[in-house]
């Protein structure tokens, strides 16, 4: 009994498919924006950086022991400017990892439900205060403790850039590692515990090892955020002109500079398509290709624990169980002789063999130590990791607060500078931070949700999302500065935009992509299957089913995500910093004036302005106050969000 | 069999106990081995990065075009060498006269004090002319701001910041003129002041101009200018023979000293003379005591 | 033959979920060497209530209890007990088999290492007879540094068996431990909890009846968190005190 449709049914339905094809082709181009984003930076860092390669030579670019560009002859040796972000990296790390893993284990194992709901949100808030406020900080107030604490002539050194630097990467780690160590199954502790396992072995000898992947991809994506850490390494490092090696190279005390501080410092200041300049791209291309492969390994070893979890049967290559005990006890002697080494070379030979002591009895007392008084030992430790973390945490703000709170008045907000920020108000730095915010937010958004719509409604997984979200994740991991400097190359010079607003805010945009791609994704899995299936049975197509029945309870997530993305633009000063600000600022009358903006204020305050300490502070306080509140704004919708959404 | 008899426990504290004491005695000896106390006052040097006009002009003047010590930390702004310099003792540092003030000492040269009226009378060794420089004459927008800069209420401003001013300036005549549009400005960190506060002033004449001023150096200004990304660039150095292709035209606005100042706190020196101080820029003479 | 001996006591215990009641006033001795089971429809308190007596409750966060639980006669919740003692005592088998991402050995060999037992040959002793009286020597004794994970569901449950059995405890609970393995693997299971009560008090959680038929000498029926009924399996099965275990017993519900 089929009846012929009517013709303008017909008519109808093909417009429909038109309509859901051209829908899903917008998805794909927004989701594939990523990987364009990647390859062009790297395109455009190679265009601009490779001859430098070829006038200075590859490898005495990366070997050479001085960064002079200017002087006669010039001499481009990245190899101490590597060596100075490798030194920095690694004592950030040193005092990054025990702090930030043991702050995870107190939050997701010790800490009772009250405590986890006040400690958490405060790491996050550390993750939210923006890199110049840290490197203000520590130009003010870190290095002079250094400098009287260790009576050095200078506080300015390796030191001072690890301990910022750690305390910038605490959040990160924490933060992944809680999740690694909270997605380990119930029944592991719970099996321990039954066998008679005190709290403390079952943390030790189950739980962390069973997190080990999820804890080792936390600490490699710390690393990758310390390494492109710009700002506040460059303020406290000290700089040494030609890049210096620190003699002995465990000098802690030393100053020392490191490749995103080399363009930080030298960018602003070199002639556009000088040799010095392609040497800069040279620099921005290694420290880019470093964090790629950094990235890349900490997305491997994600995704295989994912695996681990799905999957448990894949056979892989396995030693025998004696050899691999050798193996493992060979290793743990070779690594103790090359720890003694290390000591003896740098403390002296007393330090040295005091520490064999300490360490001789820490083991005499392990063996004889009840697990009992064990578990008080290490829930102590655990305990001080993470007041330590907060006391940084309230040091830093409570410094910013008392210092800022008093300059900061309805002139400050509302005037504009005089006399070069020492007095007046700041009023278009905080309208150019909206207006660069706004803007990237305006491009950003759609690109975000767009792609993560397509990965997330209209692909299986696949090689195609594998390629995109490995896209978004190198994108992620791209130091900001880097993204500054193909700013500059690409929207400043080749598309001709000039220092502008525009420029910076494409800019930003590219740089707080996948955090929207990544949140937006989250928010569209959690809801739940059975609405799509019940919405496409009822006829619905694909988009009258995302728009109607997908986006609406996954909004409140999305937020969530813009907001974050927000926060984070407008504590950058890395990426603005050739793109978009200028010192004077008034308010741009077009997206092709240049602005000012609350980081680089600041930026240029701290270190440009003497005379003008009240309003440094206040600068700080407004753009803590603007980024945090952003944060927290992000951190209660999501919190909100997770109660109110059961499904 | 259930319960630890109270005693072991005891016990077992005061063994804790007594080995954590051990070790924060040995934590406390390490921490004092660390912080060995130094003789005198070692040297902390800083300067302008590289690509700064200061800098080449100390490189040429000063330092004879040797090279620095490789233990010269970096600054890239006179404010930032300001700044370490007022917190670090040992320090020594140059920045422009207009920097100087209370919280820095600056150190006679050859025992002439840094100060206006001495590079006027030419008797300061470490002066120099500050530039702008516009692509081809300057018009417009462009050319008045410079005249005003040049004219004797822009060298009020000059002397104002604490640079040098230009001899027999002119009162500035804005009578019949009309200026408007927008006028970029980028360059040296040192002219920067010069600049803002004349905008400040210049605004108020001619209210329809908007006025952008970008410090990032000397090299960046002159390269800016060249590639018309700027109206006007500034700089505290004159063209080099690589820049001269760029067409660019030079008008000396200030003339400037570049003061060496150490921290206050510092007691060993008041005057160097200028071997004295490429020596210590060269790395030759490293502790204060050795002016003793 | 052993000498039976009330080896748990309950006196008045309740328990609390936040607001929610789960266990009343329950009361209720357990002999030594034999198997006790309890049965009862689901949420009725059996897996909390045997959670009680290795105070694994200590580990939920919003968990309030009251009364006693006497195990040889001291109360297991005193003021000065540690639970990590009690639970050397009682061991636990769990519904889901749960053995660690370790080697079979380590796995086995983990209750005595946190016990404080470092000699490898302790160790090795300790393994082969646990193992051996969970019935798994056999099956694993030439893989003993295989990844657990490899064994079959029946065998990783027989492993944490072995696993509990290796800290010598005097009391074993299980928590359904049949309910995710198929019927042969059940059937081991079931042998083994007969041949486990020479030596140890079993007390197991089971939802299926034929099971705390063919296994257990003592039943207790449990109901929406009460005590309903307790005695020795045949009476309970054949001759119920109580209708609502009748109900339960015939199938007329739950």
């Amino acid at each position: 009994m089929s009846r012929r449709l009517p013709r303008f049914l017909h008519f109808f339905i093909s417009l429909k498919k038109i309509k859901e094809t051209s829908i899903k082709t917008i998805f794909f181009l927004t989701a594939i924006s990523s990987i364009i984003i990647i390859f062009s930076i790297i395109y455009f860092l190679f265009q601009d950086g490779y001859s430098i390669f070829q006038t200075a030579g590859l490898w005495e670019f990366l070997s050479g022991s001085r960064w002079y560009p200017t002087g006669t002859p010039p001499l481009y040796g990245a190899f101490p400017l590597i060596v100075g972000t490798l030194l920095v990296t690694f004592g950030a790390m040193v005092i990054a990892i025990p702090l930030s893993i043991g702050s995870a284990i107190f939050i997701s194992e010790i800490a009772s439900p009250k405590m986890r709901a006040i400690i958490k949100p405060a790491i996050e808030l550390l993750a939210g205060i923006p890199s110049v406020v840290y490197g203000f900080f520590g130009l003010i107030v870190l290095t002079t403790w250094l400098r009287i604490g260790f009576n050095q002539p200078s506080g300015e050194s390796w030191l001072a850039g690890s301990i910022l630097l750690g305390i910038m990467a605490i959040p990160t780690i924490t933060s992944v590692a809680e999740d690694a160590i909270s997605s380990v199954p119930k029944e592991y502790k719970e099996g321990s515990l039954a066998l008679s396992a005190t709290r403390w072995q079952t943390i030790s000898k189950v739980i962390v090892p069973s997190a080990f992947s999820g804890i080792t991809a936390a600490i490699i994506l710390g690393m990758g955020r310390a390494i492109g850490e710009t700002m506040a390494v460059m303020m406290v490092c000290g700089n040494p002109t030609y890049g210096l090696i620190p003699t002995p190279i465990t000098n802690v005390f030393a100053p020392i500079k490191t490749l995103t501080a080399t363009l930080g410092i030298e960018m602003g200041e070199v002639a556009t398509g000088s040799d010095h300049y392609h040497a800069l791209f040279g620099i921005a291309l290694l420290l880019l290709v470093i964090t790629l492969i950094v990235n890349i390994i900490a997305t491997v070893i994600l995704n295989r624990l994912k695996e681990k979890y799905t999957s448990s049967s894949k056979k892989r290559f396995k030693l025998r169980y004696e050899t691999n005990q050798k193996i493992k006890r060979y290793f743990f002697w070779v690594m103790i002789l090359i720890i003694i080494g290390v000591l003896y070379v740098a403390v002296g030979v007393l330090i040295t063999i005091s520490l064999l002591v300490v360490a001789g009895i820490c083991y005499y007392l392990n063996k004889k130590i009840s697990a009992k008084n064990i578990q008080r030992i290490a829930f102590t430790a655990l305990f001080s990791a993470i007041v330590l973390v907060l006391i940084f945490l309230g040091i830093i703000l409570s410094y910013i607060i008392f210092n800022g709170a008093g300059a900061l008045n309805w002139g400050f907000l509302t005037e504009w500078p005089s006399n070069l920020g020492r007095s007046g108000g700041i009023f278009p730095a905080i309208v150019g931070t909206f207006y660069l915010v706004g803007g990237a937010l305006f491009i950003a958004l759609p690109l975000g949700v767009g792609a993560a719509i397509y990965l997330n409604e209209y692909t299986r997984e696949g090689r195609v999302t594998k390629i995109i979200r490995a896209g978004a994740d190198l994108l992620n991991g791209t130091p900001s500065i880097v993204f500054g400097l193909f700013g500059f190359a690409f929207l400043v010079l080749y598309l001709k935009m000039g220092i502008s607003l525009l420029a910076g805010q494409i800019t930003l945009a590219f740089m707080i992509l996948p955090t929207i791609i990544r949140t937006t994704e989250e928010a569209l899995k959690s809801v739940p299957q059975i609405l799509r299936e019940g919405s496409l049975a009822l006829g619905a197509t694909k988009w009258q089913t995302i728009k109607k029945v997908v986006l609406p309870p996954a909004a409140p997530g999305i937020l969530t995500g813009a907001i974050l993305g927000i926060g984070r633009a407008a504590g950058e000063t890395a990426p603005i910093m050739f793109t978009a600000v200028v010192v004077s600022g008034f308010i741009p009358s077009s997206l092709f004036d240049s602005v000012n903006a609350l980081p680089f204020h600041l930026y240029m305050l701290a270190t440009s302005v003497p005379d003008s300490r009240a309003q440094q502070a206040g600068t700080a306080l407004v753009l803590l106050l603007v980024v945090i509140g952003f944060y927290l704004i992000a951190i209660l919708l999501r919190n909100h969000y997770k109660k109110t959404m059961k499904w | 069999m259930i319960n630890i008899s109270k005693e072991t426990k005891n016990k077992e504290f005061k063994k804790l106990l007594l080995g954590l004491i051990v070790i924060g005695v040995i934590c406390i000896s390490l921490f004092s081995g660390c912080t060995q106390k130094t003789e005198g006052l070692p040297i902390v040097l800083v300067g302008r990065d590289s690509t700064s006009g200061t800098r080449e002009f100390f490189f040429s003047h000063v330092m004879n075009s040797e090279n620095f010590s490789e233990t010269l930390q970096e600054k890239n702004s006179n404010g930032g060498i300001y700044q370490t310099i007022s917190q670090t003792p040992g320090a020594i540092g140059y920045v422009g006269l207009g920097f100087l003030n209370t919280d820095v000492k600056a150190l006679k040269i050859n025992n002439i004090s840094a100060t206006v009226a001495n590079v006027l009378a030419g008797t300061y060794p470490i002066s120099r002319d500050l530039y702008m420089f516009t692509k081809g004459e300057a018009t417009g927008a462009a050319k008045e701001f410079i005249e005003y800069i040049q004219s004797s209420n822009g060298q009020a401003i000059v002397e104002e910041e604490g640079f040098v001013p230009l001899v027999d300036s002119q009162p500035y005549n804005s009578s019949g003129k009309t200026v408007t549009g927008s006028l970029k400005i980028g360059g040296s960190t040192t002219v920067f002041p010069i600049a803002e506060k004349a905008k400040e002033s210049f605004s108020k004449i001619y209210s329809d101009v908007s006025i952008t001023i970008s410090s990032t150096g000397s090299g960046a200004g002159i390269t800016a200018v060249g590639q018309d990304t700027v109206d006007i660039g500034m700089s505290s150095r004159d063209l080099k023979s690589s820049e001269s292709s760029l067409g660019l035209v030079k008008y000396i606005i200030a003339k400037d000293g570049i003061a060496i100042i150490v921290n206050p706190e510092n007691t060993y020196v008041d005057t160097l003379t200028l071997e004295q101080l490429k020596a210590i820029y060269k790395g030759d003479i490293s502790n204060w005591n050795e002016f003793i | 033959m052993i000498k039976t001996k009330e080896i748990i006591t309950t006196k008045n215990l309740n328990l609390w979920y936040g607001e929610k009641h789960v266990l009343q006033d329950i009361n209720l001795s357990i002999l030594s060497n034999k198997v006790t089971a309890l049965i009862g429809p689901s949420g009725c308190g059996k897996s909390t209530l045997i959670r009680c007596f290795n105070r694994m409750n200590d580990v939920i966060n919003n968990c309030r209890i009251t009364g006693q639980v006497f195990f040889n006669e001291n109360d297991i919740y005193g003021p000065s007990v540690d639970a990590v003692e009690i639970r050397k005592k009682v061991g636990m088998v769990f519904q889901k088999p749960n053995p660690f991402p370790k080697s079979i050995y380590e796995n086995v060999a983990y209750g005595p290492r946190v016990q404080g037992v470092n000699d490898k040959k302790i160790l090795d002793r300790l393994v082969e007879k646990s193992l051996h009286d969970a019935a798994l020597w056999d099956e694993v004794h030439d893989r003993l540094y295989e990844p657990a994970m490899c064994l079959s569901g029946g065998q990783q449950q027989r492993l944490c068996i072995a696993r509990s059995l290796a800290i010598e405890p005097e009391i074993i609970l299980m928590d359904e431990p049949c309910s995710a393995l198929d019927p042969i693997a059940t059937a081991k299971i079931e042998d083994l909890i007969y041949d486990l009560k020479q030596h140890y008090t079993v007390i197991i959680v089971t939802h299926n009846m034929q099971q705390a038929a063919r296994v257990s000498e003592y039943a207790a029926y449990m109901y929406l968190g009460k005590l309903i009924e307790y005695g020795e399996t045949k009476q309970i099965f054949e001759n119920p005190r109580e209708e609502l275990t009748e109900n339960y017993i015939t199938g007329r519900f739950g």
